[in-house]
């Protein structure tokens, strides 16, 4: 029984240490890469009718498709550690359904906030959805989420 | 595909309540919406003829816009909050609630129509009384559209289904595909998913015909399958490849 725990518990450390390093390696990965630009800059979002602008230190590829607060780009916010614990048993291939998108499924189970925003870059608007933690304000667009999750189920 | 044909924006969310009005099985089965409000979608080329016959809205008469992470069920509670004040204030007269929600939901509607439909409807009538309240004015595309929907089976191999669509490519008309969506993830189990084709081209490095679907989950590439060359959430996909997923085809005519 007490080798069962050990090894179960041994198991669930690997397991850990195995996603943080994935993330890690998703996260970072476009830095080593040299396509990712962080920078501060402004994020709008319409918020009870209201048009918000807030200012926030981000990260972004060069496409525009991809988003992340600084703080995850650097692996040190919420938003990953709640992926971290949250998505242990989340299955990629069963967000998909006819209803809904993936990447708001994901967020919400990882208790986060889905959005559709805008962020600037160069005095351009780009369209994104992102996956809010309120606690730190920290954020990864939604379809970089669904690509930490891939990377985890493999 | 409504917005194309008709070159107006057609509003989505109206289209949507349109089928779901018709197909009362995406409600739960006690008759309530689903608690946090996901727009619910059908069958592409049902949804378009269900909304060309019952006239369609503008999405400025009701935009289906992203409407800052409003969460119906939560708005719903404020109303039942409201109506609880109305029902015991004796007269006094409350502070309107989430009326900066409403003129934003609903630009063509007062907040009090808005309430008067809140306390009267039922709650699975709910969103198609206001709809219709905010699109008084439909409007029936002249001359007359038709959609137009052929299913893979017996009738129709998926090289059918393709030439259909490659015919109507050559007219510049887009068309809807329905299709087990693995074909996005490259995994998992069967799930069905609706997206548009909206061009073609030969890839000159594989010397395949592909075609570019648009979906709807936004401009990420993120998240798909990773064979697929994909710009702003667009994806080129070889035509070998959907004709092993394909379902069904639609388009208006």
């Amino acid at each position: 029984m007490y080798l069962k725990m050990r090894l179960k518990n041994g198991f669930g450390i690997l397991a850990i240490l195995f996603n943080a390093l994935i993330l890690t390696f998703v996260l970072g990965h476009k830095a080593s890469a040299g396509d990712a630009v962080c920078s501060t800059g402004e994020i709008r979002y319409k918020y009870f009718g209201e048009l918000k602008l807030e200012k926030a230190q981000y990260c972004y590829n060069d496409s525009k498709t991809e988003l992340q607060s600084q703080s995850c780009f650097e692996g040190k916010c919420q938003l990953i550690e709640d992926f971290k614990v949250k998505t242990r048993e989340v299955d990629y291939y069963s967000l998909g359904s006819q209803y809904g998108t993936p990447g708001f499924k994901l967020c919400k189970i990882i208790g986060g906030l889905p959005q559709v925003v805008e962020f600037r870059v160069s005095g351009e608007w780009f369209a994104l959805d992102r996956c809010l933690q309120g606690s730190d304000k920290s954020f990864i667009d939604t379809g970089l989420l669904l690509n930490l999750l891939k990377e985890q189920s493999r | 595909m409504l917005s194309h044909k008709t070159g107006k924006r057609i509003s989505a969310t109206d289209v949507a309540l349109e089928y779901n009005s018709k197909h009362k099985d995406q409600y739960k089965s006690d008759g309530t919406p689903f608690k946090s409000y996901e727009q619910q979608y059908g069958d592409a080329p049902i949804n378009a003829q269900t909304a060309l016959d019952n006239g369609l809205c503008l999405e400025e008469k009701l935009p289906s816009g992203d409407f800052g992470n409003v969460e119906l069920y939560e708005l719903l509670k404020k109303i039942e909050d409201y109506k609880e004040k109305l029902d015991t204030s004796k007269g006094e007269n409350c502070p309107p609630l989430g009326s900066n929600y409403i003129s934003l939901m609903f630009p063509s509607m007062g907040s009090s129509t808005f309430f008067d439909i809140a306390f009267n409807s039922q709650a699975a009538y709910f969103f198609d009384e206001l709809a219709d309240k905010a699109c008084v004015s439909r409007f029936t595309p002249k001359p007359k559209l038709t959609a137009r929907s052929y299913k893979k089976g017996r009738k129709h191999s998926p090289d059918d289904l393709l030439d259909k669509v490659d015919s109507q490519l050559d007219q510049s008309n887009i068309v809807s595909i329905g299709y087990d969506g693995r074909l996005l993830t490259g995994g998992g189990n069967k799930w069905g998913h609706d997206s548009t084709i909206v061009g073609r081209r030969t890839n000159k490095e594989t010397g395949k015909c592909e075609y570019l679907i648009r979906n709807s989950y936004g401009r990420s590439c993120n998240g798909y399958n990773s064979r697929f060359e994909c710009e702003d959430g667009n994806i080129y996909v070889p035509k070998d490849e959907i004709k092993k997923w394909i379902w069904d085809i639609g388009y208006i005519i």
